[in-house]
């Protein structure tokens, strides 16, 4: 939020050591020739707290970069897997196509792969208000796979006539186990852990999804055409990686420097 | 000044007593954990392994290829909880498993002392004390209680059907339903488990009275497939309940 950093850091005061420098009857001097104020250790902390913003308003200001580009699968698309539904199948169909690896165009671009730095970032609170849903629809997870950022709620709904038991594990331990009837409440839980959560249905078990947190808002997820978008990345060095459910990592080692707008094209295998 | 003085002699002995008195109380809890495990190295190991990790020698031979195993304490996978799906549970949950044991599985513990029993309950909270960091909620049990009559079981019924335990448990409630028939329910492990039969409520892992089913119905039982039916049932008292008197009536004692 550039706008906000520029209202607080404008004007920047000066630093403390040049406090002699300043214009007869501004605070900092008054500060100077009065130590014996009881306020004189506040300014003096509020002066720092200044300095120091005024330090991060400038990388906020001036250094955010921008890192976009294309994720595309090259060779041959492997056949989908065809799983005979046995529960339900007047509404799920008497056979289901999984296809995991979505790949349009001649391009080869690849839709649902999550795009992500890792890394140390200068700024730790990163602000999550959105809510991610995740919805049992014609016996499928909709969207499959997802991107979330902790602080974020999940929020699983069933649009399905029939019952789903969406079960939700962050590894081997469970996040979520809830059974969902036809027009049954939706359920809404925050996320806190970074990590890959695996989304099951435990009645339809072809049913699969994804749910990938991070504790940082520098990740995106392939459209249909294969675009990811990373935006106000802050200058430094990371490793860009690629997810996939299937096909796995793609990584890259990048060095960002402040005010770069850097374009990547990724290619599985 | 010398009343200042003495103010401040007093403050600094109040500070200093103060710190004396809560380090005593985190001393406490500690000799509680070392003290725990010590009760849990001699009566819980055999089954649960050293590291809480459901390994010890004794869970080879009773359980190598089937679930359930003894539970591994270091994933964090809680089964019987008052709590909703994926929280840590209560110390009165994990107090109540020891005392009141598992039917079928596990031995009640209720010949240890109660002190020893929150003793171990204190050690066994160490296996995964990420879950444990925030301080568990209660799921709040449906009001009003409706008590066990005829009429109500016929009511539960139809929220026995509505909210599809047939698809596990089976329209007859024996535990043979669709989906266990087809072999599709797994533990956390991956190994197959079967469906509880709902006639014999002296087999229910989470306890048999009306309270015990109404826990576990709106709680689910993490690490294995039985889910939470709390958000579907909110708002719904009456109706949770004649779902638990519908799988009351389904034991002939009843």
């Amino acid at each position: 939020m550039p706008g906000i950093w520029s209202i607080m850091c404008s004007p920047c005061p000066p630093p403390i050591n040049s406090v002699g420098d300043i214009n007869v009857g501004s605070i900092w001097k008054a500060t100077r020739y009065a130590p014996r104020t009881p306020f004189a250790p506040l300014v003096v902390l509020a002066g720092f707290l200044l300095v120091l913003l005024s330090g991060i308003c400038g990388w906020a200001e001036d250094g955010l970069s921008t890192i976009s580009g294309t994720v595309r699968f090259s060779g041959a698309v492997p056949p989908p897997t065809i799983v005979n539904v046995l529960k339900d199948p007047e509404h799920c169909g008497v056979q289901v196509a999984i296809q995991p690896v979505k790949v349009h165009g001649p391009a080869g671009a690849l839709e649902s792969a999550i795009v992500s730095l890792e890394g140390t970032f200068p700024m730790k609170n990163f602000p999550a208000n959105s809510d991610h849903p995740v919805v049992n629809a014609q016996c499928a997870f909709t969207p499959r796979v997802i991107g979330a950022q902790t602080g974020q709620d999940v929020e699983v709904r069933n649009q399905d006539p029939i019952l789903h038991n969406t079960h939700i594990k962050l590894g081997k331990r469970t996040f979520l186990n809830v059974a969902q009837v036809p027009n049954g409440r939706p359920i809404i839980k925050m996320l806190k852990q970074p990590g890959h959560y695996s989304i099951k249905c435990d009645k339809h078990t072809f049913m699969e999804g994804h749910l990938v947190v991070f504790n940082h808002p520098f990740f995106s997820i392939t459209d249909s055409s294969g675009n990811f978008h990373l935006a106000q990345v802050p200058p430094g060095t990371y490793q860009l990686q690629v997810w996939h459910e299937t096909l796995g990592y793609l990584t890259q080692n990048l060095n960002i420097v402040a005010q770069s707008d850097l374009r990547l094209d990724l290619v599985y295998p | 000044m010398r009343v200042q003085t003495l103010m401040s002699y007093w403050l600094c002995l109040s500070i200093a007593g103060l710190i004396g008195h809560v380090s005593s109380w985190a001393a406490l809890a500690d000799s509680d954990i070392q003290l725990g495990q010590k009760i849990y190295e001699r009566s819980c190991v055999t089954c649960h392994g050293e590291f809480g990790k459901g390994d010890g020698p004794a869970a080879f031979y009773n359980s190598a290829y089937s679930a359930p195993r003894p539970r591994d304490f270091t994933v964090g996978n809680y089964k019987f909880r008052s709590t909703p799906s994926g929280e840590a549970p209560t110390d009165q949950d994990i107090f109540r498993v020891l005392t009141n044991g598992i039917p079928g599985y596990m031995p009640s513990f209720s010949g240890l002392s109660e002190e020893q029993r929150w003793q171990v309950t204190a050690y066994l909270k160490q296996f995964s004390p990420d879950l444990f960091r925030e301080s568990p909620t209660v799921v709040d049990l449906p009001d009003p209680f409706i008590p066990f009559s005829l009429k109500s079981a016929q009511q539960g019924r139809s929220v026995y059907l509505e909210m599809e335990c047939q698809a596990c448990h089976g329209l007859d409630g024996r535990g043979t339903g669709a989906t266990t028939l087809m072999n599709d329910l797994a533990d956390s492990r991956g190994l197959q488990i079967s469906s509880t039969d709902l006639t014999f409520p002296q087999s229910f892992k989470n306890g048999g009275t009306g309270q015990d089913i109404i826990r576990t119905v709106l709680t689910g039982l993490d690490g294995t497939p039985m889910p939470s039916y709390e958000a579907q049932l909110q708002g719904r008292s009456e109706d949770a309940w004649h779902l638990v008197n519908y799988v009351l009536s389904l034991s002939p004692t009843h």
